[in-house]
């Protein structure tokens, strides 16, 4: 049950008074001296804070999302909560009053945050009465906890982060570059808040702006804790500027009722760090013991940990967790949503920070003009002039986003007028009944047998429709097929009703992986949202067990002769993309890699360049779960790149290149004897294309539409895709000669992904298989072998695999008897024996003629006006040759019969026998030149 | 100057010179970049790294009367493609071997390199040797009078580049066009238009075979 769903997922449980909350800082402008490629501070940042989306607690907001806006200008998307702690110093008159309890379960809880937030390295630097939160229930909530982590300790930004009000004196005399922070400063942080919030006055006296007084005074007691042991008792503490009443209450003796709260104060405001307790350790504080003697308060009842992560298998006790306790007929759209997919359909809805913040006029944006820097420096260092655009520090101001738009858009999309979508999921199934379609013998015959992979084989779904299309890649000219799913692939993508609906669908589906699998695929072949795309591919991919574990169980740090390899590529791959480009995308990455190979170790698969490339879709879509994006990629690369990365390769991709080829002749026969003419082989151009499965020929967003059909079609598709491109490029291509195809080994921002996937299909659907068959490929058997050959089988001349380097010279590809069979009266046989050959016995209808006669014939040829040509020789003709021809004449669909003649004979296939009869035509009228017609019928 | 116009130069009077020009050298030392910088006169700091080959021209005007195209073949740099560089050096009548001025390392690669294509290669084949990323002085780990002795010894030309700052990139392809012996491939370059098997890259053979074959 629910493999991918995350502490969050399971936890989701949207308030009406949660709010998305944003704030917003630019880092420094720049930093110097950052190697060959710089990265920015704002990339180290957005790197940085991908981890804190992953962190959950009941007492702390949650990260949601981090957008990077104009001038590198960094916009935080988190959990707010409208209430504070801060109110209570505007009501000073109430503040005393507050019991002991109250504060008790507020410390209990704001400890509880900050030791789970040490636990996952990160001190918070930053806590003041305005940023700790609470909920409706009064649930202790803190906010901007990130921010000294994002920053790497404040490293990156211009600005200081925590109020030197709630710092220790460590805080602000620490030594340059040892950014050493620990949770022990926000210990002294809720020490002096709670003392504040029981006393009613400010810790320090005066206001906010006497900012040196109070370094002074902290800097004296860093000073003086040295020579004392108990700073508090002292006399000269009332000279350093801390309220009395602070004081009083500190020093006091009386009291016997808040003896352990003093106490504990007074354990926070250690001066001495080695003193001070950690967040961790002061949860056992005697002040806690007596309410807490089992360490929980009441908030923790009702939240849970992952408990079943990755498990198969059907715990029923927790089944109850995810039926709607609560079935208001009003409820709220977005009632136990996860506030990431709120904010997502915000966007979608039309929502942008930057903008939103800009409309509101919150963003002062300076002019370019002004944002020059106009400071000079003079002597010993000083600035004269306008030293800093302040418009882009960090202000604390918390804005929060309106869901009203979002709520009335998705009330509509849900409620009872909604728009209805048709989710067809024929999208494979688009059959011409005046052609062939191998996907559905493909599925009949896996069905019979009950074998085989269960993705493989299941292209299609019965069409509930029945549309009737025309048929395509005929001579080429593509006529995309129409789908019946009614918009475009964007804007179903941008469409927040449609996508509200989809993912409501997958995370079903996905919460009841792998029992779901089947069914996951079956919608995916619509579209995948692109919310929850890293999960569905991991389930399609069939990622399953405790792949946390797999991960963990490989060595990653192990020195290796392609390391230098791998950090000469990671820092190249895909850059312009946030995550990647930033340190902890380059550590990620190449984390990844280095899994793969020590994984692969056994299978003889090494790093070669391009794998970070077809590595990279993964870790993006799951860049805070490496474990997953491992998986994915483990199990994807034996479905569709096979062998690819075998340390010797060569024979598999000559042999991908030569099928290749021969499927542009199959399917475009001018376009292939072109670049054929002009010398411009797929070996010149098409290596990266299969190698890195295109991740290297386009961006990540094309990439992401491409594979999201890659991996519910059959395995054969990145061939056909292959093709596309060069059909879609057609017009250029075949105009040029060899020195014009300069611009085509670039990218290709003009290639149309959805046209592409659906030529794709239309081609792979009149393709025999035997026709692509490899001897590499996954699960391989030539279906000309029958299957459960038995041992004594003897093999014939044609069941030997072709030697490569004659597959790579022929134009055309091979076809099978039995495939040959299938395509009936589409195909002309055209025999290219001799006439005596031919009357002994031939295929029914075929045609016999001198293969070094083809311009006389050609005309004959296509006045047959049949969609497959197939050439029927013997052992060691010139079949393949005058196939070779055929397809310079640009006649479609030429395949040579494996086998020839002798295949019929010996191996003859039900619904063909040879036929001898003598009932020629001929088609010559002078008589010199022989062409001959078998009229005899099936 | 563009290439259109050398182009158009090229057909209105004088000679078109055509060459085949292969890129060598270690993994990451800026072969990409120091034809984008040519070819295109751009830099890009995040260039991706070459699967395969990437096949690119470039056409420029020795004087008023010749004009020289560059068919320019940038090869992968990891060890492992190295299977595939014949496929690319074969028919080539010149070679850039490139290594990173700020990379020892790569020096060696890059002398490996220049003794296979003269073992392997076109016996006539002009050959430079670029180290590139000069830009990056400051962490220079090869003297360029010791590149430059080798270059000298070896019969190469030599130019420290910088893709980045566009130092010495052109001077680099203009030397290598100046010094390929133009009256003798005359003859050549007249037939390669009709000869397809002279195009571009030499799959079918397996072994190195001659440049003229017209």
């Amino acid at each position: 049950m629910a493999t991918f769903a995350t502490d969050k997922e399971i936890n989701a449980s949207f308030q009406q008074d949660v709010h998305l909350g944003v704030n917003s800082f630019s880092a420094v402008a720049g930093i110097e001296d950052r190697d060959v490629v710089p990265a920015t501070a704002t990339t180290e940042i957005f790197g940085r804070f991908q981890a804190l989306k992953t962190l959950l607690h009941p007492n702390l907001c949650e990260y949601v999302e981090i957008v990077k806006g104009k001038h590198d200008r960094l916009f935080v998307v988190f959990e707010y909560h409208m209430n504070h702690l801060g109110e209570l110093y505007q009501s000073s008159g109430q503040v005393s009053k507050l019991g002991i309890s109250m504060l008790r379960e507020w410390a209990f809880q704001i400890l509880k945050a900050l030791a789970y937030l040490n636990q996952n390295g990160i001190t918070h630097h930053n806590l003041a009465p305005h940023n700790i939160l609470y909920d409706v229930e009064g649930r202790i909530k803190l906010a901007d906890y990130g921010l000294f982590y994002m920053t790497n300790g404040g490293v990156d930004v211009d600005f200081p982060i925590g109020y030197p009000h709630y710092l220790p004196p460590e805080a602000i005399y620490r030594q340059v570059n040892k950014p050493e922070a620990t949770g022990k400063v926000d210990v002294w942080s809720l020490g002096v808040i709670l003392a504040e919030i029981f006393t009613g006055s400010p810790f320090w006296e005066g206001n906010d702006k006497d900012i040196e007084k109070l370094f002074s005074s902290l800097w004296k007691l860093q000073e003086e804790e040295e020579h004392n042991d108990d700073i508090w008792e002292k006399f000269f503490i009332w000279e350093l500027g801390i309220n009395e009443a602070i004081l009083e209450f500190l020093q006091g003796t009386d009291d016997d009722d808040i003896v352990d709260f003093r106490k504990f104060i007074r354990a926070c405001l250690k001066v001495d760090v080695s003193n001070r307790c950690s967040p961790e350790q002061l949860l056992s504080h005697p002040f806690f013991s007596s309410s807490y003697g089992h360490g929980l308060s009441n908030n923790y009842k009702y939240w849970w940990k992952k408990p079943f992560l990755q498990s198969q298998q059907i715990d029923f006790d927790e089944e109850s967790l995810f039926e709607p306790v609560d079935d208001q007929p009003n409820k709220d759209v977005l009632h136990r949503m996860p506030l990431s997919q709120i904010y997502y359909f915000w966007k979608l809805a039309g929502g942008d920070v930057e903008t939103e913040l800009a409309k509101r006029g919150y963003l002062l944006s300076t002019p370019p003009i002004e944002r020059i820097p106009r400071t000079v420096k003079v002597q010993d260092g000083k600035e004269e002039g306008t030293t800093e655009d302040t418009a882009f520090l960090f202000s604390d101001t918390i804005y929060t986003l309106s869901l009203k738009e979002l709520r009335q858009r998705l009330e509509v999309a849900t409620g009872p007028n909604r728009e209805a979508f048709e989710w067809d999921t024929d999208y494979f199934l688009l059959i011409d009944e005046d052609d062939m379609n191998f996907l559905v013998e493909e599925m009949s015959d896996n069905d019979n047998s009950g074998s085989g992979d269960e993705v493989f084989g299941k292209y299609l779904f019965p069409d509930p429709n029945n549309h009737k299309v025309t048929s395509s890649s005929t001579n080429g000219q593509t006529t995309p097929p129409t789908n019946n799913v009614k918009l475009p692939l964007m804007n179903r993508e941008k469409d927040v009703g449609y996508q509200f609906q989809r993912v409501a669908l997958f995370s079903e589906l996905l919460r009841q992986y792998p029992a779901s699998r089947d069914e996951i695929i079956h919608h995916a072949k619509v579209d995948i949202p692109p919310f929850l795309r890293g999960k569905i591919w991991a389930a399609i991919l069939g990622v399953k067990g405790d792949y946390q574990a797999l991960y963990d169980s490989f060595k990653k740090e192990t020195e290796t002769t392609t390391d230098r390899q791998i950090d000469v590529d990671v820092p190249r791959c895909h850059q312009y993309n946030q995550l990647l480009s930033s340190p902890i995308g380059h550590e990620k990455l190449r984390r990844l890699l280095k899994c793969f190979i020590a994984a692969n170790a056994n299978n003889k698969l090494v790093y070669w360049q391009g794998l970070d490339s077809l590595c990279a879709p993964f870790l993006t879509l799951n860049f805070n779960d490496e474990a997953l994006a491992f998986s994915c990629l483990h199990t994807f690369i034996p479905k569709f790149a096979q062998d690819f990365f075998l340390s010797d390769n060569s024979p598999v991709i000559t042999e991908y290149l030569a099928v290749f080829r021969h499927l542009l002749s199959f399917h475009d026969p001018e376009l292939s004897s072109h670049l054929d003419r002009i010398g411009y082989h797929p070996e010149l151009y098409a290596i990266r294309w299969f190698l890195t499965l295109f991740t290297h020929v386009f961006p990540l967003e094309k990439t992401y539409h491409l594979w999201d059909k890659i991996l519910v079609g059959p395995p054969s598709l990145p061939l056909f895709i292959g093709i596309s491109i060069l059909r879609q490029l057609r017009e250029m291509l075949i105009k040029s000669e060899f020195n014009d195809c300069d611009t085509f080994s670039e990218s290709f921002p003009d290639v149309d992904i959805e046209k592409c996937i659906q030529s794709a299909l239309s081609m792979c659907k009149v393709t025999p298989p035997s026709v692509i068959y490899r001897v590499h490929e996954p699960f391989a058997t030539p279906d000309t072998l029958h299957n459960g050959v038995p041992d004594h089988h003897i093999q014939r001349w044609w069941e030997q695999p072709i030697p490569i380097n004659d597959k790579k010279t022929e134009l055309a590809p091979r076809i099978s008897l039995k495939d040959l069979v299938k395509l009936k009266n589409h195909v002309l046989v055209i025999d290219i024996r001799s006439e005596q050959e031919f009357s002994r016995g031939h295929f029914p209808l075929s045609v016999n003629m001198d293969p070094t006669q083809l311009e006389q014939f050609a005309h004959a040829l296509r006045l047959e006006n049949k969609k497959y040509h197939v050439v029927l020789g013997k052992r060691g003709d010139l079949g393949p040759q005058f196939a070779a021809d055929l397809v310079r004449a640009n006649f479609p669909r030429v395949a040579v019969l494996t086998g020839g003649i002798d295949v019929m004979r010996v191996d003859p296939e039900e619904g063909v026998s040879v036929c001898a009869c003598r009932n020629f035509t001929s088609g010559s009228k002078n008589g010199t030149a022989a062409y001959r017609k078998c009229r005899i019928c099936f | 100057m563009s290439t259109t116009n050398n182009r158009q130069n090229a057909h209105a009077s004088g000679k078109l010179y055509q060459f085949k020009l292969v890129l060598l050298g270690e993994s990451a030392v800026g072969k990409s970049s120091l034809v984008l910088r040519f070819v295109k006169d751009q830099f890009d700091d995040y260039r991706e790294s070459t699967i395969g080959a990437a096949f690119l021209t470039q056409t420029i005007s020795l004087d008023d009367n010749t004009t020289v195209k560059f068919e320019i073949w940038d090869t992968a740099g990891q060890e492992r493609y190295k299977s595939l560089a014949p496929m690319y050096y074969r028919n080539a009548n010149c070679a850039v071997v490139v290594y990173d001025i700020t990379q020892a390392s790569s020096l060696d690669k890059a002398k490996s390199w220049v003794k296979e294509l003269q073992r392997q290669a076109d016996p006539n084949i002009v050959i430079a040797l670029a180290g590139n990323k000069s830009d990056l002085s400051a962490r220079r780990a090869i003297d360029s009078e010791e590149a430059q002795a080798y270059a000298t010894d070896t019969g190469l030309l030599f130019f420290e580049t910088s893709a980045k700052t566009a130092v010495n990139v052109n001077e680099l392809f203009t030397s290598i066009a100046k010094k390929m012996p133009l009256e003798q491939l005359a003859a050549n370059s007249r037939g390669r238009g009709s000869s397809s098997k002279q195009r571009g890259v030499d799959l079918t053979s397996p072994t190195s075979s001659n440049n003229c074959s017209c």
